[in-house]
Parts: structure tokens; sequence; C-alpha cells
């Protein structure tokens, strides 16, 4: 046995764990030297008790009490028993220790001794440590995250969430836990949400899964995430999801605001342009009735004042027409497609027509109205009359309303002269509130006023002087502000003009018409609204003509096919059947009369561009609501034949002409054109308007042109006449739109529209059987206008 | 020494009359102004460096006034092309973009005065209203 003991000791000696051995009292039998490295301290501790070794050693008097309950435990549980000890080793470091006791038991199974068995455990511990803390970072990270955290199992189960998730969704996180992703899914993403979503998470292809989610919070609002997610697997564990994701509701929201701000200003935008097209209809029509009324009083008996208040509503009236046609031109203007007039007016007399409206306004606020006039009263220049007119009566309208007391100043004068063209200065100064410095920049922009308050205090859309500056600019002038806040304002336009070398008699403004010189003509009047038929046929029946109403489209077929009429005048817009539809069936009549019988288009529509459409509708001429009587006149006049007009002539005289009344430009030959007397009725073919406004007023350069028209175009026509033989209908095609600009740079209006209908079906290869008669119509037409062209213009 | 400052302009139009008419309408910005009746013509002298080009789509000669208007942007892609023409159609976005033109002007009674205005912006950038 001293061999086996001797043999274990040394084996309990190697063992690099602490053993000790003590009897059934808790006194030390042995010791090995890892747990006590002290030999001395071995040998003497060998028969002491387990109290005596710790005071000898140094241990706390607890320590030592704590083991002895420890043995106590071990004693009578008959089990091991584990604790574990701290301690301070000579270096102040703490060192920790799992203690294992374990009861030894006889023979006869009576407690006998403990054996106890020290391992050190201080890196285990502080592992441990590390772990709780890095979880308490991570715990930390989940719960004070501003990302909404969650995990769920692969059914979307959820595991876990974090304050910010609960906060979003506005549930709490035992309100969270336990139920399923899905049950937050809106109806309408559900499919979405399992076949793209769930799939995905459970697609082991795929570790990250990102993407937008919508899901409810806990009172039903509607929630986008964007969410990146993240399966994870663990051996021995479930793969589980870990998803994080960002409340981008807001961001959604404003999305989808902007898209609705897009459509809306679209909308608007569209609505705005119907609503133009609409106002301008609507306010021509009744316009049209107040001008047609004012100019039927004005042919009745009327002292001098009511003719003077007459002439007062008409300018009014008419000038109201011209800002409905400016509001519709605004975007033209923009886009630099504003069209002028050019025709000569006396520049005196239309700043002093529009002066004297403001008069009564004047007296009404007891300003003064000076006009001080430096420019020749008999001054004729050629420009646009209404826009000078409209830009005036802005500005002096603008003057009144901004003014309260004191007045308001004229002056006009010549600012530049040469031997054609005059620079007009007008400018306009009040002693009215004035423009602040700031503001002065922006007065002329669009729908900007001088003070957000003056809209409410004065009213006025702002729109008007942005209208005038550009105005002025497209007749190459230029227009200026100055003004001293509290002391008044001045505005000053600059057009130029060019001089008139025409004679104001020759022309149009202010030329006496005689409305009988047509002599008896039948018109007839397609037309649904009663006023306008009312003031048609008042109108035509004074001029003595014979009038026929038909209300509709439908109406004038009718009529035409028991009457023939010299004209028609044909409202664009009718219930039942339209202009445009009566003017395609009556162009399409069996009789080649009827069939060509010049239609007038009336329309309301003011929209440039529009009467295109109707001469391509096959209409021979347009006129714009509201019109009056010498406009009426005119376009009457110049689209009654010169076969109609000695239709007319002959039916006075005793000799009976037997060609019927004809619209047809064919009939033509039947006047003998070296009959002067015949060529004196002969109106003119030709209106060198165009020319003449090129020109500036050279001569020269209009008898060029007019050479140059007649040494070229017989030529042009023969090429037409030999394409047509050939049938060459591409060549017809490609002529006819070559002659098309000349006739229309010349102004040889009675063939507008066969040279465009030669072109259009040559081109489409349709109703090619209508061309030959067409070209021949030009043919003679165009011989005609020479001959005429020759003895007017050249000699 | 003033036909140097004399912008150069180009005008392919084989209407004579309407040659004139543009002559007459443009003297004032310019005294350096070519007329051409075909494309052919006017790109062989392209070398005069034109500073607006004003076309027409019916032209004499084997191109129209869109074949005319490739080449010229094949030599030079900054030159002003204003389609000047009663042709249908030419004043689509996609003619403006397929063949570079930089401005369509339909020819009627009207449009030469707005003509001289849109050569004038070109010629004379940031003085559009020349009698002042």
């Amino acid at each position: 046995m001293p061999l086996e003991n001797h043999f274990f000791e040394n084996i309990l000696d190697k063992v690099p764990a602490e053993i000790m051995v003590a009897d059934a009292e808790y006194r030390f039998l042995y010791a090995n030297p890892v747990a006590v490295p002290d030999s001395h301290l071995r040998e003497w501790m060998i028969g002491k008790t387990n109290e005596e070794f710790c005071q000898y050693s140094g241990r706390p008097a607890a320590m030592a009490r704590a083991r002895r309950m420890v043995f106590e435990k071990a004693r009578r549980t008959r089990k091991a028993v584990e604790w574990s000890e701290s301690l301070q080793d000579n270096e102040g470091v703490v060192q920790h220790f799992l203690h294992r006791i374990y009861p030894v038991f006889d023979a006869e199974d009576n407690f006998k001794q403990v054996i106890i068995y020290v391992v050190r455990i201080t890196e285990t511990k502080e592992f441990e440590e590390q772990v709780k803390l890095h979880e308490k970072r991570y715990r930390d990270l989940f719960n004070y995250s501003q990302a909404l955290i969650c995990t769920h199992d692969l059914d979307g189960n959820f595991l876990a969430v974090n304050p910010s998730i609960c906060r979003a969704l506005n549930y709490t996180e035992g309100e969270m836990l336990g139920r399923n992703l899905r049950d937050m899914i809106p109806d309408k993403h559900r499919p979405r949400y399992e076949d793209q979503y769930l799939a995905a998470v459970r697609n082991t292809d795929n570790t990250v899964v990102s993407g937008e989610f919508c899901v409810l919070s806990k009172e039903g609002q509607e929630i986008y995430l964007l969410y990146k997610n993240y399966r994870v697997e663990e051996p021995g564990l479930d793969p589980y999801v870990i998803g994080f994701a960002q409340d981008i509701t807001d961001r959604i929201k404003m999305e989808k605001e902007l898209r609705l701000t897009k459509q809306l200003t679209e909308e608007v935008a569209r609505a705005k342009e119907s609503f133009l097209a609409h106002m301008s209809h609507e306010i021509r029509t009744p316009m049209n009735g107040i001008l047609g009324i004012a100019s039927l009083l004005k042919k009745t008996q009327l002292d001098s004042q009511q003719r003077d208040y007459l002439q007062l509503i008409q300018e009014s009236a008419n000038n109201l027409v011209v800002i409905v046609n400016d509001i519709l031109d605004l975007e033209k203007i923009v886009a630099g497609k504003l069209q002028l007039e050019v025709i000569p007016f006396k520049i005196v007399d239309k700043i002093a027509t529009t002066i004297q409206s403001f008069i009564y306004r004047a007296e009404e606020k007891e300003l003064g109205l000076i006009y001080q006039n430096f420019i020749p009263a008999d001054l004729v220049v050629k420009g646009d009359p209404y826009r000078l007119s409209q830009v005036l009566n802005n500005i002096l309208s603008n003057a009144l309303k901004f003014t309260e007391s004191g007045h308001i100043t004229i002056s006009s004068g010549i600012n530049e002269e040469s031997e054609d063209e005059v620079v007009v200065e007008i400018t306009v100064s009040d002693t009215g509130i004035g423009i602040e410095k700031e503001r002065l920049r922006t007065v002329f922009e669009p729908f900007v006023q001088a003070d957000a308050t003056i809209s409410r205090k004065y009213g006025g859309t702002g729109l008007g002087l942005a209208i005038c500056k550009n105005m002025i600019e497209m007749q190459h002038g230029d227009m200026a502000v100055r003004s001293e806040p509290g002391k008044g304002s001045a505005f000053t336009i600059r057009i130029p003009y060019y001089l008139s070398i025409e004679a104001m008699q020759e022309n149009e403004i202010g030329q006496e018409i005689d409305y009988k010189s047509l002599g008896h003509r039948k018109v007839l009047v397609a037309e649904d609204v009663e006023l306008n038929q009312y003031l048609a046929r008042h109108i035509l029946e004074s001029w003595d003509f014979e009038v026929v109403i038909a209300n509709n489209g439908r109406e004038a077929l009718e009529a035409m096919a028991e009457a023939s009429f010299d004209c028609i005048l044909m409202d664009v817009q009718m219930p039942e059947m339209d202009g445009m539809e009566a003017t395609h069936h009556i162009r399409s009549m069996p009789d080649p009369v009827k069939a060509q019988i010049p239609i007038i288009a009336l329309t309301a529509n003011a929209l440039k561009g529009d009467s295109e459409k109707y001469l391509a509708a096959g209409m021979t001429d347009y006129l714009a609501k509201p019109f009056d009587e010498e406009r009426l006149f005119r376009v009457i006049s110049r689209n009654l034949t010169p076969a109609a007009i000695v239709h007319a002539d002959s039916a006075a005289s005793p000799a009976t002409n037997a060609t019927p009344v004809s619209t047809s430009a064919i009939s033509k030959i039947d006047i003998p054109l070296i009959n002067t007397t015949t060529m004196s009725h002969e109106p003119r073919l030709y209106d060198l308007t165009m020319v003449q406004s090129v020109s500036g007023g050279d001569e020269g350069f209009i008898k060029k042109m007019v050479a140059l028209f007649i040494e070229t175009v017989p030529q042009n026509v023969q090429d037409l006449k030999k394409a047509l033989q050939e049938e060459n209908w591409e060549q017809v095609g490609k002529t006819a739109h070559k002659l098309k600009s000349t006739i229309d740079s010349m102004g040889i209006k009675s063939i507008r529209q066969e040279i465009r209908a030669v072109e259009a079906n040559a081109k489409a290869l349709e109703s090619l059987q209508t061309i030959p008669s067409l070209v021949t119509t030009i043919d003679m037409v165009i011989t005609e206008c020479i001959g005429q062209l020759q003895a007017e213009v050249l000699n | 020494m003033e036909l140097m400052h004399q912008p150069v302009i180009f005008v392919v139009e084989d209407n004579i009359i309407y040659q004139g008419l543009i002559a007459k309408e443009l003297e004032t910005l310019s005294s350096n102004i070519h007329f051409y009746t075909n494309g052919e013509s006017c790109i062989s002298e392209l070398h005069k460096h034109p500073a607006v080009i004003v076309l027409d789509y019916n032209l004499d000669g084997e191109m129209n006034g869109l074949d005319t208007l490739q080449r010229v942007r094949d030599f030079d892609p900054n030159v002003y092309v204003i389609l000047f023409s009663s042709q249908k159609g030419l004043n689509t976005k996609e003619v403006f973009l397929q063949y570079g033109s930089f401005d369509f002007l339909e020819k009627n009674s009207l449009s030469l005065r707005t003509l001289r205005q849109m050569v004038g912006c070109v010629t004379s950038p940031g003085n559009t209203s020349q009698n002042n």
C-alpha cells in the first residue's frame, strides 16, 4: 500500500489542478503543490481544520465560514457541491475559481472524506462578461436605433421587434410579437407580399431581400417601408430573417403629391386653353349683338349727344373685342406669332379718340386730362392702329386707376424722322401713387402687379402691361417707365411707323361706302342664333338684298335645293349640321353653279389658324364675329363674282344675257376683255397689300415684283398644263404648290381655293377629274390678272 | 469694310417672286444675302459660312428642303436654319429634332415680317428691334 499511496500521491502532485483531501471533520489530509505551492505551508496544514488553514494563510473569515457551509451541504446531501470563489492575487488581479467538493464514503457507507477540486476560471469568466457586454451593446443598438428592426421566421411570424418599429406602427412590443407580418399588409398588397417577399426569403439562393413594403399601422394608416432583410441560418437553429427598414411614407406621399400636382397643372393648362377658346366664343356672340344693334341705332334719327354716346359705346365694345382677341393671342405673343395689321391711319386721330373715351372717367374722379400734341394732325402712317389704341387704353386706364388727385398728361411727338419712317413717342404721366423702385423692374412681367395688395384694391389681371410691352416690341418699338413713389409715374412708348404714301381716301378707313352699289342680291344666311339672324337680315335688307334664313346646315341645304343664291353666310357652329359639313355637301352638288357658290364662314372662334381650316373645308372666305356692316360689305363684295355682277348689270339692261348666274370663274370668259366699260366694272383680281407692305413704299420694288410675276407665271402655268396633259400628277402637285405661294403673294383671291384643290387632289391622287377644269379656271384668271396688272400697275 | 460686318444670309427658294419679297424684307438686315433655287448650289457654297439659312421645302433640283437641311447639318451643326414653307406638316417636333431646323415659319401674307424678326434676332443678338 505505501507504494500504492506513493504512486497516487505522485500522480496527484502532477495534476494541473488544485486538489485537496480532508476528513469528516474538514481537517486536511492532503494538498497537492498546485493547491498550496508553499511546501512548508503544505506540511503545516496537514491535520489542521479549514478554519485554522484559512486564518493562517490570510484568507478572510467569511470565506472559511462559506467553505464550512458548503462542506456541511456535501455531507448532508451526500452529493458533490460546486461553488465559485473570487480572490485577489498578489498582483491585485481578481482571480475566479470554481470549487467542487466530492463527498467520499466508506464500505459501510459512512461519510469518510471529501476531495476538493479547484479550477481557476478567470479567463472563462471574462469571456462570459464580454459576451454579456456585447449582448448589451447589440441590445442597445436594437433598442435605440432609429432604424426599424425586427426578426421573423420564414412564415413571417415576428420573433423580435425594436422600439422604433413599434413606434412607427404604433403597436406595443407585446402586441406585435406573436403576430404575423401578413396581418399588417394591406389586402391589395398581400398577393405581392406572399408571392414575392415570402418566396424570396425562403429561397436559399438569397440571403438579402430588399424593396418596398406597405404596412398598416395600428390605426390602419398606410406606412411605406424601404427594407433590406437578411436571412440568418445558424447551425442548430431554425432559419430566420432580420429586417431593417426605414419609414419612407413621407417621401412616397410627397412623390404622390408631386405627381398629382403635375397632373393638376397639366389639367389646369388644358382647362385654361379651352376656357380661353370658350370665353372668346361666349364674349364674341353677345358683342356681335351689341355692335350690330349699335350700328342699326346709328342709322336712326339721333341728336348729336346721342350720337356721341353711341360712338363711345361702339369704341368701347370694339376695344373689348380687341382685348378678347389679345387674351387669346397672349400665348402667340410669347411665341412671337402675333399678327399685326399694316394699314394706313391718321395717328393723331387715333390717339385723340383713344383719349376721348377717358374724358368722362377723368371728370368723374375730378382729374385733369391734358393732351399735348406735337405730331402734324394729317400725318398718315402705316401700322396697326388697334394695337396702338389698345396699348394707350391700357396705360391710360392704369393712370386713371392709380391717380386720386392731380392730372394725367399725354404728350405725343415725333422722335426721329427719315424719308419714309417716323418714330412716334407718346408719354403718359400721372400724379398718382407711383411705383416703388424695386418693383419697377417687374411691372412688365405677366401677372405681376406692382403690389400684391393692388389687385385687391384696384382689381385687374396684371396682364395689361406685359401685353403692352410685348406688343410694342413686336412693332419694333420700346416701352419704358419712370416713377417716384407718391409722386407719379410716366410711361413712354416709342413705335416706328412707315409713312404711308397712299392718300387716305383711297383706303378703307374713312372711305364712304355705297352699300347699295352691289345691286339686288339674294343671300342665304345659315345661322342658329336668332339675334344674329336678325342683325344679318337687317343689315343685308338695308342694302336692297333679299335674305333667306336657315337655322342650321340641313335647312341651308334645303333652301339651296329650292332656290339659287348669290352667296351664303355660313355659321360654323350650328346644331344638327354644322357649317363645315353643309359646305361639304354643297361643294359636291351635281349642279356646278350651285356647287361653286361663294360660302363665307361666320365664326366666333377667334383662334388664328382656324381660317385655314375653313378654307380647306371648301369655304371661300371667312368673317370673324362680331362683324360690322362695313366688314360684312367688304367680304361679300369681294366674293361676289364678276360674272354675277355682269348678270346684275345685264338684268337691268334690256338685252337679256343668257348666261346663268354663275359663281364659277370659268364664266369670266364671257366677259369681253376689250370692252372697257366692262373692265371698269371688273373688280381687281389682285391685291398688292402684301407686296406693298414689304416694299415699305418703294414703288420701284412693287413694279419689279409685278414684272417678275408677269414674266415667270405664264411659264409656271404652262408647266402645270403640260404636266396635266401628261397626267404626271406628282409634277402637277409640285407646280401647283409653287404657284400657290405666287398667287397668294399677288393676292389673287378668286383662285386661292382652286390652286389649293389642284395641289391637294394631285398629291392625294383623288378627284383627279376635277383638276382640268380647275386648271382652266386658274389659267383664265391669271391671264386676265396679268392684263389688269399690265394696265394698272406697269403703265 | 462695311461688308465685313454684314451677316451672310442664304435664302434657298425656288419661287422667284418669293425670292424678291424675301430679299426686300431682309435688305435692312444685311447686304450679304445669297439666293439659291436649289439645295445643291446652297450646299456647294456653305464655305461662305452663312449665319442664317432660310429654306423652302419645295426646291428645284433633286433635293428638297429636308434633304438640304440634313446636308447643311453634316457641314455645320450650328448654322441657324429657318424652314420657311407653305408645306404642311413641317411644323412638327419630329422634323425639328430629326433634321435639326431651329425654326419653322409658314408662308402666308403676314409671315414675311415675322421672318425678318427671326432673322434679325439671329444676326444681331441682343438687338431685336432694329428700328431704334
